[in-house]
């Protein structure tokens, strides 16, 4: 240590109070002062910031150890009801509480402290729940394959492109010079022709089958009808001569033609099949006309340019309809 | 998730999800706008979540529109503890379950959400971090916290009974 002097005074007045300097060096510090008097209040300065240990309060050294105890035991406690303590801090917990009756009563609350889950239904699971989209075979299936079966077959039977529109085959009976008819029957008026319409590929011979259908022209057309039964049997029907009261410019037709041709045949009105001369439908019905009507009538084949079937065909039914072009 | 696989789901935790969200929430209507919002939202996921995964995912998405929910009506208790000093005196108590879910009504949302994710759903600190979006340890802090004040405050109610 170096000599004392005004610069480094403090080192040594500070090391005197602490009793670090020897005889030598404390002669020394006395003689500085008696020398310097105006740093003798600092010399008795540095002796009071020495400290003395007046508190004499000690800390609580348990809390320092690790594991439980009792500042720490609430951790310990939840820990435990938790499930988070290791077997050996369970075992320290253990012996906490077994120590101590109240920390039993305070492990006893927290255990209490976990919830008993309560029974909530929730209604509307229904709504939540997802349907596969199942399609009702039996309510769609059975249409839908009878709509695809029927568009198949109509579209194989479409290909008929050529049967329309084309003109009316017709046998054409005319009744001359005669305008109104009464019958006993039927009373009907009969001013213009009877059409027969024929097959299209039949040009020349007339015969039952040939026949498509037989119908009267308006204003008041007469359509005959006669049982389906006749050409399949050959008996000849009662001819029922019928007045249609609702028709349009279209023809009147009925749908099975084809079977009421034969009806000109019709025993009441001709007489027995045995008393014609023929059984050529169409002539048969020239002779009855004329039989009811009691006048003569002629039968032409005409070709009726101003009329178009439309329609088409499945299988053996034909939808169609003639009209005036 | 096949179809199937989801109304299992439905069957198997639409009544927890319930439960869970009512106890938080404690309004029915709300309650049930929450779970069909969830499983609507499932619904549209399902390709993406796996069945054995459904379950956290649910919870996931309900804690998360319940959240949304407390924060656009601004009701979230910005508490950071619990206050023993609002236990009322005026009840007779008889059932501790009734006070503890009274204890419980108190504590914070976050408090209360994971201590009903852990009791009642048998979560582990991780899962529920992974529902609420906390840390594991912050789980745990949030967990500790509740137990004790639930402690307090039952052991208050002993004494006063």
């Amino acid at each position: 240590m170096s000599t004392i002097n005004r610069h480094n005074y403090e080192e040594f007045f500070l090391d005197y109070h602490e009793g670090n300097l020897t005889g030598e060096q404390k002669a020394m510090v006395i003689l500085f002062i008696e020398s310097n008097e105006d740093l003798l209040d600092e010399f008795y300065t540095f002796k009071e910031m020495t400290l003395e240990i007046t508190d004499t309060s000690t800390i609580e050294k348990s809390s320092l150890y690790n594991g439980p105890h009792s500042s720490n035991r609430e951790d310990y406690f939840i820990g435990w009801i938790e499930g988070d303590l290791t077997s050996e801090e369970k075992v320290q917990t253990q012996e906490l509480v077994n120590a101590n009756a109240s920390f039993s009563k305070e492990l006893e609350l927290f255990q209490k402290t976990k919830l008993t889950p309560t029974a909530e239904v929730y209604a509307d699971k229904q709504n939540l729940r997802k349907s596969a989209r199942v399609i009702p075979l039996l309510k769609y299936a059975v249409p839908a394959a009878a709509a695809v079966t029927f568009f198949i077959f109509l579209s194989n039977n479409l290909t008929h492109r050529n049967y329309f529109p084309q003109p009316l085959e017709v046998a054409e009976i005319k009744l001359l010079n005669l305008d109104t008819i009464n019958t006993s029957k039927t009373e009907f008026k009969l001013n213009r022709s009877v059409l027969v319409e024929l097959k299209p590929a039949v040009q020349k011979k007339i015969s039952l089958k040939s026949i498509r259908r037989v119908f009267l022209s308006p204003p008041e057309p007469i359509v005959i009808e006669a049982a389906r039964t006749i050409r399949e049997t050959g008996k000849m029907p009662e001819i029922q001569l019928k007045q249609v009261d609702e028709l349009t410019d279209e023809v009147a037709e009925l749908p099975t033609i084809l079977d009421k041709v034969i009806q000109t045949a019709d025993e009441k009105l001709f007489g027995t099949s045995e008393n014609l001369s023929t059984a050529d439908p169409i002539e048969l019905l020239v002779k009855g006309i004329e039989r009811v009507t009691k006048r003569e009538a002629e039968i032409t084949r005409v070709t009726l340019e101003d009329r178009k079937k439309t329609g088409f065909k499945i299988g053996k039914f034909e939808f169609s309809r003639s009209k005036r072009i | 998730m096949t179809r199937i696989e989801y109304n299992k789901a439905v069957e198997l935790h639409a009544d927890n999800l319930y439960r869970f969200i009512l106890k938080n929430i404690h309004d029915v209507e709300k309650t049930k706008d929450i779970v069909q919002d969830t499983f609507l939202k499932i619904w549209d996921k399902r390709h993406d979540v796996a069945f054995e995964k459904v379950k956290p995912y649910m919870f996931t998405t309900a804690y998360r529109t319940m959240i949304d929910l407390l924060r656009r009506e601004k009701k979230q208790s910005r508490m950071e503890e619990a206050d023993l000093n609002k236990l009322t005196t005026t009840h007779q108590y008889s059932d501790l379950q009734v006070i503890l879910h009274e204890a419980l009504d108190q504590l914070p949302e976050i408090q209360k959400a994971v201590v009903l994710l852990r009791d009642y759903e048998g979560y582990n600190y991780t899962e529920i971090g992974e529902i609420t979006g906390l840390t594991e340890s912050q789980v745990k802090v949030y967990i500790y916290r509740a137990r004790k004040f639930l402690q307090k405050y039952i052991g208050n109610i002993e004494v006063l009974i």
